[in-house]
């Protein structure tokens, strides 16, 4: 009956891991979109509204989906507070601080990093262009998590499914 | 206090220490000049006095100052603009920013020019002049009483050269006008604010109080200004800060044509300066003007020297 039990736990645990796997890599997909569209209204409002840039997350803030909501609606917080602490600086550190619900990957989160210093641009053209060149670079990176997750995310799960139930077999 | 903390909130925090403390010291302050490669300057009052290298307050001594290198003023221009000069970008082209609590920020760089005398924006910024805004309440009680005659309101123009205090004396003119006074009950102002000098609007919000009546028009050219106001806020008195082009006159012309009070500011020593300035010389005619007020500045403080009535006579 022990035998049985374990074997079972063993087989739904290789399982869960396969699907969440595939889940993480969706989840991935699901965020960079999330991010590439919350830029999107950061560079409307840049564009159509000349709105500064922490008026702009804040907007931004408003529409977009977790966790990227939390983290504008921060960096306008933090900017209107004025403690002196310079925008890059502002923007880097609220995103370290979603960091931990965020599913990307290193570069990716550089990525966006990198966003916060290509501010103080004079030319609001100049600003927008910034922004749309990360969400282009982002639009690559979505390809790219696409490829992985049809190849990775369809196998994962049989694959660790199948891991699960040879373990099984050798350890009864 | 509260003028300190505005002040102080425009520099970033690796200098912000130094400019607290020398703001608290700096007594009457006017304005600091920020150059590049220059030591930082303070006016208060009629005097001079430096940001002092080693964070101990101010100095009087050049040599003691604290010299901002290219990145400090970048970074201060950047804290000041939250890190958008596109959104000022208007501004900008005007040479000045309006920040928080109404004060002004001049810029001095590299005018980048549209056509032939058009400016696009000013980049590679060398210098900034914060100019402190004031709201002196009260300080307009003594024309009060030239400018009210069986309770109704005299047009009035106030003339002195820059920096005696004409912006200051009409704000809280508008003010008192707006929420009623002893002489006259309140009324509708409208205010062209131009440059953004008297409202010290940001981002749309004045900061600075013009009164219960007051509908401002923000950064808007006077001329036009003036016939927005007549056709869509009915004032009951329109203010204008420095009155300058040919086509500042013609719609100030319409607006009392219209029954409309006026407050006006002009450059110029005393009434001969307004006299023999040629642009000025239809509304004399016309005598559209019951007031003029002379300002003098004298020990670095600023005064009503002289009232006239519309035939320059002393009142």
């Amino acid at each position: 009956m022990l035998r049985l039990a374990g074997a079972l736990l063993l087989c739904g645990g290789s399982l869960g891991y396969g699907l969440l796997t595939r889940y993480g890599l969706r989840l991935r997909i699901r965020q960079l979109r999330q991010a590439q569209e919350a830029l999107r209204l950061i560079e409307s409002e840049v564009s159509y509204g000349k709105a500064p840039l922490a008026l702009a997350c804040r907007t931004a803030g408003s529409r977009a989906a977790q966790p990227y909501a939390a983290f504008l609606c921060r960096v306008y917080e933090e900017s209107r507070e004025n403690a002196g602490t310079e925008f890059p600086c502002i923007w880097q550190r609220q995103l370290d601080a979603i960091r931990p619900r965020l599913q990307l990957s290193a570069g990716e989160i550089g990525l966006l990093k990198d966003l916060g210093a290509c501010s103080g641009y004079a030319d609001g053209r100049m600003q927008a262009a910034s922004l749309r060149q990360t969400r282009e670079e982002l639009e690559r990176q979505i390809c790219a998590a696409e490829q992985e997750s049809a190849g990775r995310g369809r196998s994962a799960p049989f694959l660790a499914a199948a891991a699960g139930m040879m373990l099984t077999l050798l350890l009864w | 206090m509260e003028r300190v903390e505005e002040i102080a909130r425009l520099f970033p925090d690796f200098l912000r220490p130094l400019w607290q403390d020398a703001l608290r010291r700096a007594e009457g302050l006017r304005e600091i000049r920020l150059r590049m490669g220059r030591p930082a300057l303070l006016r208060c009052g009629g005097s001079e006095w430096f940001l002092r290298k080693d964070g101990c307050g101010l100095t009087r001594k050049p040599q003691e100052g604290l010299c901002l290198r290219e990145r400090e003023i970048e970074a201060v221009w950047n804290h000041i603009c939250g890190y958008s000069p596109y959104a000022y970008e208007d501004e900008i082209r005007q040479g000045y920013l309006t920040v928080p609590g109404g004060h002004r920020v001049g810029l001095a760089g590299q005018v980048v020019q549209e056509g032939r005398d058009a400016v696009r924006t000013i980049r590679h910024i060398s210098g900034l002049n914060i100019r402190v805004s004031r709201q002196i309440f009260g300080a307009a009680d003594g024309l009060l009483p030239y400018l009210y005659e069986e309770r109704q309101f005299r047009n009035v123009m106030l003339i002195s050269p820059p920096g005696c205090g004409k912006t200051t004396l009409l704000r809280d003119l508008i003010r008192q006008v707006s929420d009623g006074n002893r002489y006259g009950a309140g009324r509708t102002v409208g205010v062209v604010d131009e440059r953004s000098e008297l409202a010290g609007s940001y981002l749309g919000k004045a900061q600075n109080d013009l009164g219960m009546r007051t509908d401002v028009m923000d950064a808007c050219p006077k001329a036009l200004g003036m016939l927005l106001l007549l056709r869509s806020m009915s004032p009951d008195v329109i203010a204008v800060d420095e009155l300058g082009g040919e086509a500042d006159v013609r719609a100030l012309e319409d607006a009392a044509c219209s029954g409309v009070g006026l407050m006006v500011t002009v450059h110029g020593a005393g009434t001969e300066d307004i006299r023999r300035r040629a642009i000025l010389q239809a509304l004399l005619q016309k005598r559209l003007f019951d007031r003029f007020a002379v300002l003098t500045r004298t020990g670095g403080v600023c005064r009503i020297a002289a009232v006239y009535d519309g035939a320059f006579r002393p009142c």
